[in-house]
């Protein structure tokens, strides 16, 4: 899924110096493609009823697992998508969108067993299915929504990107 | 811990690229900078391709010049080379176009004309054609040399209003008229512009080209070891190889390139360092030299120390000598010696004080010669000394012992036993007194006979007073 591209974000810089409604334009044409992506992703979270029991996030609850029980509400609103450029990782890549599991619950929801395999006690009785390429591109539910997507998503934005140039590329042209 | 998916992500490099863009960029301007304030202008390899540059436009030059040259003379205009070589120099330095597009367009009109005041004039011509339709001047007096044998066809491009039949019709004089007339002004208004002036330093600026490689293919050629341009070149590659990162001034004229000559050996030496005369072998040298001078001068001064020392030392002696000398007259038993000497002593008894003397004086060797006297006066025969020579071995006092023990051991302990003077063994001693030999120092007579005859006797005591000769206890001897 992930994709590099070159001048993505020097072309953003110039559209919100340049061309302001185009930038806002375009930032609002990503999320378009995106939202769909994060909607289906939510959809693949369990409720409190399908996942262990002991796993589910009780009232005033301590210890170290108050903060990793699970609760589907947080769940879902931790799955969530950002149209404008990121800083930069510790690799030195930026991108323009992305799509983040943001809770603790449904990062392990996400990733449970996908190294160790569907093994123990606990990941076999998660349910959900692990899609994806890759060990670190394999997931229950971003990654699985992407997967599902089949990269539509991915070239439905790199057009808009594209569109955003050309446009740009004209205006400055005519001027 | 978010899990994420990038999407049109983008590598804009880790920090530490950022830092080291940033470093270059800002090395990049402090070097720019600083060859602003030094008034260099031009890179080590800037060099080297000016270098190049000035060589291959005198080549270029030299060979438009002797294309020129070669044209006039086939059209027997060789008597006028020079004249014509004159009138571009002061075209050139007036219009303001290099002589090498001069060249080919005189060329052309003489060629074609055959004349040289017609070339001169429509080289003129042209430049003014030139210069107001904006055709560059090798296409114009080509075209002119065209129409001057009726062919118009390239005429047509000045838009000079007439048709191609009035073209034809006309004569070459009547077409060069209207376009005289029709660009009339333009090579005025052109010596007024910006433009002007700036072929006018172009032209200055390659002329200087061409006369730096015209040095520098004989300074180059003669470094490369050869004498042709390509040696020339050559040349030039190894040594910027050679040379990295130099910077140099380049001068327009030929006093620059003076410098730069100069600079030549600097630079193939790579800065004096290697050659015959390396600066880094001189200071090897130097330094060598020092250090042997230095040791030189430690060595010498140890020397005189120890010398100084040696001396001093000599003296000390000396002193030590003396004083011992002159400490000896105050020495109260040599004062005694030397009295009893002066004494009524016999001969014998002046040998012996002296002998003392000697002694106390540390004179071994009169003391060993005295002594010899002395023994000798003593045995003046000699006969003591033989007989004491070839006396019999002592008989062995303990050799019955074996026999006494054995007897001792066969008498009962109970009983008669062993009397030693009326004491039998196992009885108790009573007051048993040890028989009197004499304390020491008293004085007894000692008697020595020979075969039943006396020949010394004396009183023997432990003091000087009485007779000197005694016999050593300890030894045996007999002095």
């Amino acid at each position: 899924m992930p994709t590099e591209v070159r001048g993505a974000i020097a072309l953003r810089k110039a559209l919100r110096q340049f061309e302001p409604d185009l930038a806002k334009e375009t930032t609002k044409e990503i999320a378009s493609f995106l939202k769909p992506v994060v909607k289906n992703a939510r959809g693949f979270l369990p409720s409190n009823e399908e996942v262990p029991s002991g796993w589910v996030k009780r009232p005033n609850q301590g210890g170290r697992w108050a903060n990793r029980s699970y609760d589907a509400t947080e769940a879902r609103r931790g799955v969530s998508f950002k149209s404008t450029p990121s800083k930069p990782n510790r690799n030195g890549f930026r991108s323009l969108a992305t799509i983040f599991n943001k809770s603790a619950a449904g990062a392990i929801y996400e990733t449970a067993g996908r190294k160790s395999g569907i093994t123990g006690r606990f990941t076999p009785h998660l349910g959900g299915q692990l899609k994806g390429k890759g060990q670190k591109g394999t997931g229950r539910v971003i990654f699985r929504a992407v997967d599902e997507d089949q990269g539509k998503a991915k070239a439905h934005i790199i057009k808009a990107i594209e569109k955003a140039a050309e446009k740009l590329n004209s205006r400055s042209k005519a001027l | 811990m978010s899990i994420l998916i990038n999407i049109a992500s983008e590598f804009t490099g880790k920090k530490a690229f950022k830092e080291a863009d940033n470093a270059v960029t800002r090395l990049d301007k402090s070097t720019k900078q600083l060859a602003k304030t030094l008034g260099v202008t031009l890179s080590g390899a800037a060099i080297v391709a000016y270098g190049k540059a000035a060589v291959k436009a005198f080549a270029a030059d030299e060979a438009a010049a002797i294309r020129l040259t070669n044209a006039v003379d086939n059209l027997g205009f060789a008597f006028a080379n020079a004249d014509i070589t004159k009138f571009i120099a002061n075209l050139e330095a007036t219009a303001g176009i290099a002589d090498d597009k001069l060249r080919p367009a005189f060329q052309a009109l003489l060629t074609t004309t055959k004349d040289l005041n017609a070339s001169y004039k429509l080289l003129n011509d042209a430049i003014a054609i030139s210069r107001g339709s904006g055709v560059d001047l090798a296409t114009v007096a080509q075209d002119l040399s065209n129409g001057y044998t009726g062919v118009t066809r390239g005429l047509r491009k000045y838009n000079t209003g007439l048709t191609q039949a009035e073209l034809k019709s006309k004569s070459f004089a009547e077409v060069l008229g209207v376009l005289n007339s029709q660009f009339a002004g333009a090579n005025q208004a052109y010596l007024e512009t910006y433009a002007y002036k700036l072929d006018v330093l172009t032209v200055a600026s390659e002329n200087a080209k061409e006369t730096i490689g015209a040095g520098l293919i004989d300074a180059f050629a003669r470094l490369g070891g050869g004498t042709e341009v390509q040696d020339a070149v050559r040349a030039i590659d190894n040594i910027a190889k050679a040379v990295n990162g130099v910077t140099m001034a380049v001068a327009t004229v030929v006093g620059g390139f003076v410098k730069l000559f100069k600079a030549l050996d600097y630079l193939t030496s790579f800065g004096g360092l290697t050659g015959a005369n390396p600066k880094w072998a001189n200071k090897e040298a130097d330094k060598a030299t020092k250090s042997a001078a230095t040791t030189a001068k430690i060595q010498s001064k140890a020397a005189t120390t120890l010398t100084k020392a040696t001396k001093a030392n000599t003296a000390e002696l000396k002193k030590q000598a003396l004083a011992k000398k002159q400490s000896a007259l105050f020495d109260l038993d040599q004062i005694q010696l030397v009295a009893a000497l002066k004494g009524q002593l016999t001969e014998e008894e002046q040998k012996r004080v002296k002998l003392q003397l000697a002694l106390l004086m540390e004179n071994e060797s009169e003391a060993a010669k005295l002594s010899r006297e002395i023994a000798n006066a003593i045995d003046s025969t000699g006969a003591l000394a033989k007989f004491l020579t070839t006396l019999p071995d002592a008989k062995n006092p303990f050799a019955n012992w074996n026999n006494y023990i054995a007897a001792a051991a066969a008498v009962p302990m109970n009983g008669a036993g062993l009397d030693f003077g009326g004491n039998k063994i196992g009885a108790p001693v009573p007051n048993f007194t040890p028989p009197s030999a004499g304390t020491y120092g008293a004085a007894a007579p000692v008697v020595v006979q020979i075969d039943g005859k006396t020949i010394a006797s004396a009183l023997m005591d432990q003091s000087l007073s009485g007779n000197q000769a005694y016999v050593n206890r300890r030894t045996g001897g007999f002095e």
